[in-house]
C-alpha cells in the first residue's frame, strides 16, 4: 500500500484531504506544521509527500530541502501546495527539488486524480 | 464528493474567531493575525467551492494591506469583518430562511396591515403575504393598531370586525372621523359572514370582505388587487393636474431618492427653488385664467428645456422644484441662467396686450454627506431669497451651510445575546441615516443590563430590538418592564421571536410589541424593515 504523507497547516483542509484520500484506502499521515512534518520524515518511508507551500515552523520549501539532503526520503515525490500560482513562482519552486505543483484553491477530485496519476507512474 | 462537512466546520471555526473577536473588551488583535485568519479562509474556501466566502476573504485581505495599522480596537475590527459577519449569519441560516419564490422584501414593498386578535391568524396572514414580497405589520391592540395606521399609512389594511375593546367598526369610524384622510383599501375580515355582516362592513367604509375560514389563494390575489389600485391612486395624484409636472408629495419621495443616491455615488446634485416673479400682478391684471396659463406653459418650458434626468416639481403656487442630477453649482447656475433667459422671450397675448414673465432662482447643491433635505432645502430657499432681493429674473447660489437646526435624539437598543446578531443588527443601524436625527445606537447582552442602562432611562424616542429568548431574563419579561416604566410611550419595540412560537409572538404582541420578525431572519429585508420603520416613527 501506497504512503502519503500531508503537511497543511489549514485544519479544514487537513481535514478534507485527509477523509478523501483514506476513502480511496491511501495509507496517510498528517502533520499539522513543518515540524511535524519533519518528524514524520524522520521516522517513516513516503511514497509522496504533499506539503503546504506557506506552514508555521518550517516552510514547504524548507522541507523539500531537508528531504532531498537526507537518507530516508531521498527518492519520494514532493507535491507542493501554493497559493503562488504564477508561471514563474511555479518554476521557482519546482526549482528547488519539488517534483509536482498544484495551485490553490484545488478541486480535491483533481488532486486525487493527480496523486493517483504519480503513484502509477512510479510503480 | 460531499463536501458539505467541511464548509460547516469551515464556518464554524470562523464563527468561533469571529465571536472571540467580537467580544473583546479593550483588547487589540494585531493586523498580522487578522491577515493570517483571512488568509487561511480565503485559502480553503476555494477548494470547498465557497465562492462568496472566498470573495469576500480576498476582498478583506486586499483591504488589510493598504492599512496602516498595526493593531485592531474591537470596535474597528467589528465594522471592518461586517461582510464576514453578514456572510457567516447567512450562511448559518440559509437553510432556515423562508424565501420560496425568490422575492426579497424591498424599500418599495407595499406596506399591509392587519388588525386581529387571533394570533394564529395574525402569524398565518403574515407568513402568506411576506412570501409575496409585502412587509406585513401587525396589531392585536385597536389602541396601538390606530396609532400606527396613522404614522405609517399602510397600503392596505386588513381588519377583523371581532376585537377586544373595540370592534372593527369603530375602528374605522374613528380613522374616517380622522381629518387626514388617505385613499387605503381596507379589508374587513370575520367570522360571521353572513349578509347582514357584510352589508354593514361595506356601509362603514371597507372595500373587501373575507368569511372566516379564508380561502388563502383568492385572498392574495384580491390583496394583490387592492395594492395595484392603491399604487395606480398613488401615482396618479403624483401629478399636478394644473401644470402636468410632478407635485410636492413626489418631490419629499424622490428628494429621499436623490439624497441616498448621493450616498452612494457621491455624484453632487442641486436642488433649485424657482418662483415665477410678479406672478400675483399677472392674476391682477390679466386674470386667473392667464395666471393659469403661465404657470402651465412655465412648467412645459422647463421640462422641454432641462435634460431628461432632470426633474420638475411644482411646490405649490408660483413656486417650482427643480432637481439637477449629477451637477455641480456652477452647472446649475449656468442652466438655470440659459432657462431664465429663454422664458422671459416667451410671449404671453391676452386680448390686444403682449406681456413676457421672468423667474428667480436660488440653487443649492449637495455634495457633502452631511447635509440633510430639510437644510439642503432651506440653502436652496435664501438663495431664492437672495436671488428676489438682488432683483428678481436670476439665479444665485449660497451654499450656506445651516447648522442653526437643533438634532432630535432617538436611541436605538439592541437585546440580544447572541454576540453575531447583536454586531450585525449594530452595523447595519450604524448605517442608517435619517434627517435631523442623531442615532444614538447601544448594544446589551441581556436584559437587565439594558434596563438598568441611563441609555433606557433616557427620557427620549426609544426603537428597541429585543430577543424574545435569553438567559438571565427573558425577552417578554424586558418587554413587559420597558411597557411598565415611566417612558413605555416613548418606545417602539421590534421583537425577534422563534419562527414556530405563536404562543411567544402573541405574548409579545399583547404586551405591547409594535412589531415582529422571526428568527432567522434575512439581513437585507430586516434593514429594510428596520429602515422604513425608522424612517416613519421619526
Amino acid at each position: 500500500m501506497k504512503q502519503i504523507l500531508l503537511a497543511e497547516d489549514e485544519e479544514v483542509l487537513r481535514m478534507l484531504i485527509e477523509d478523501t484520500f483514506e476513502d480511496e484506502n491511501y495509507m496517510i499521515d498528517v502533520a499539522a506544521d513543518g515540524g511535524e512534518a519533519m518528524e514524520f520524515l524522520q521516522n517513516n518511508r513516503y511514497d509522496l509527500v504533499i506539503l503546504d507551500y506557506m506552514m508555521p515552523v518550517y516552510t514547504g520549501l524548507e522541507i523539500v530541502e531537508k528531504i532531498r539532503h537526507a537518507e530516508t526520503n531521498k527518492h519520494t515525490k514532493i507535491l507542493i501546495l501554493s497559493a503562488k500560482s504564477q508561471e514563474f513562482e511555479q518554476k521557482q519552486i519546482l526549482e528547488t527539488g519539488a517534483d509536482y505543483f498544484m495551485a490553490k484553491p484545488f478541486s480535491p477530485l483533481k488532486l486525487l486524480e493527480l496523486v493517483g496519476d504519480i503513484l502509477n507512474e512510479n510503480s | 464528493m460531499d463536501l458539505q462537512k467541511y464548509k460547516n466546520i469551515l464556518f464554524q471555526n470562523t464563527k468561533n474567531k469571529l465571536t472571540e473577536w467580537l467580544s473583546l473588551n479593550g483588547e487589540t488583535i494585531l493586523t498580522e493575525e487578522v491577515y493570517r485568519f483571512l488568509h487561511s479562509i480565503k485559502g480553503t474556501s476555494g477548494t470547498l467551492q465557497l465562492d462568496e466566502l472566498m470573495q469576500i476573504s480576498s476582498e478583506l485581505l486586499s483591504k488589510l494591506e493598504n492599512e496602516e495599522i498595526e493593531k485592531w480596537r474591537g470596535i474597528d475590527l467589528n465594522a471592518f469583518l461586517h461582510p464576514l459577519v453578514k456572510l457567516i449569519y447567512n450562511y448559518e441560516n440559509s437553510s432556515n430562511l423562508v424565501n420560496l419564490n425568490g422575492t426579497v422584501l424591498n424599500s418599495s414593498a407595499p406596506l399591509i396591515q392587519i388588525i386581529d386578535d387571533d394570533v394564529s391568524m395574525l402569524i398565518l396572514l403574515k407568513d402568506v403575504l411576506e412570501e409575496k414580497g409585502w412587509m406585513v405589520i401587525t396589531n392585536t391592540n385597536p389602541e396601538i393598531a390606530v396609532k400606527q395606521y396613522f404614522e405609517m399609512k399602510p397600503d392596505c389594511l386588513i381588519l377583523d370586525i371581532h376585537l377586544p375593546q373595540k370592534d372593527g367598526f369603530q375602528i374605522l369610524q374613528e380613522i374616517q372621523q380622522h381629518n387626514e384622510k388617505y385613499f387605503i383599501p381596507t379589508i374587513m375580515i370575520s367570522i360571521n359572514n353572513n349578509k347582514e355582516t357584510r352589508i354593514k362592513a361595506y356601509q362603514n367604509g371597507a372595500d373587501d370582505f373575507f368569511g372566516k375560514p379564508i380561502d388563502m389563494e383568492e385572498f392574495v390575489v384580491k390583496v394583490n388587487r387592492h395594492l395595484q389600485r392603491k399604487k395606480i391612486f398613488d401615482q396618479s395624484v403624483l401629478i399636478d393636474e394644473l401644470t402636468q409636472v410632478y407635485n410636492r408629495k413626489f418631490l419629499v419621495d424622490s428628494l429621499q431618492r436623490f439624497f441616498l443616491d448621493f450616498k452612494r455615488t457621491k455624484q453632487p446634485f442641486s436642488i433649485s427653488i424657482v418662483d415665477i416673479d410678479f406672478f400675483k400682478k399677472v392674476n391682477d391684471t390679466y386674470g386667473h385664467l392667464m395666471g393659469d396659463q403661465v404657470l402651465r406653459d412655465f412648467a412645459q418650458y422647463i421640462k422641454r428645456n432641462i435634460r431628461s434626468l432632470d426633474i420638475i416639481y411644482r411646490y405649490g403656487g408660483e413656486e417650482f422644484v427643480i432637481v439637477f442630477p449629477n451637477t455641480t453649482s456652477e452647472d446649475a447656475k449656468r442652466r438655470l441662467n440659459e432657462l431664465i433667459k429663454g422664458f422671459s422671450q416667451i410671449k404671453f397675448t391676452h386680448n390686444e396686450a403682449c406681456f413676457s414673465v421672468t423667474f428667480s432662482a436660488g440653487t443649492y447643491t449637495v455634495k457633502d454627506d452631511f447635509v440633510t433635505i430639510t437644510e439642503a432645502f432651506k440653502g436652496a430657499d435664501s438663495s431664492l431669497y437672495e436671488a428676489k432681493r438682488l432683483g428678481r429674473a436670476r439665479v444665485e447660489c449660497l451654499q450656506l451651510t445651516p447648522n442653526a437646526y437643533q438634532k432630535n435624539i432617538l436611541n436605538i437598543s439592541v437585546v440580544d445575546d447572541d454576540i453575531i446578531i447583536r454586531t450585525l443588527l449594530a452595523q447595519i443601524l450604524e448605517s442608517i441615516t435619517i434627517d435631523n436625527i442623531e442615532l444614538n445606537i447601544k448594544v446589551f447582552e441581556n436584559g437587565p443590563s439594558f434596563l438598568n442602562s441611563e441609555h433606557a432611562k433616557e427620557d427620549v424616542s426609544h426603537f428597541l430590538i429585543l430577543d424574545g429568548i435569553m438567559p438571565v431574563m427573558d425577552g417578554l419579561e424586558v418587554l413587559q418592564k420597558v411597557k411598565q416604566g415611566k417612558n413605555a410611550q416613548k418606545y417602539k419595540i421590534l421583537m425577534l421571536t422563534g419562527r414556530k412560537s405563536k404562543d411567544e409572538i402573541e405574548r409579545a404582541l399583547r404586551l405591547g410589541a409594535d412589531d415582529y420578525v422571526t428568527k432567522p431572519f434575512n439581513v437585507t429585508e430586516l434593514q429594510v424593515r428596520i429602515e422604513r420603520i425608522l424612517n416613519m416613527i421619526k
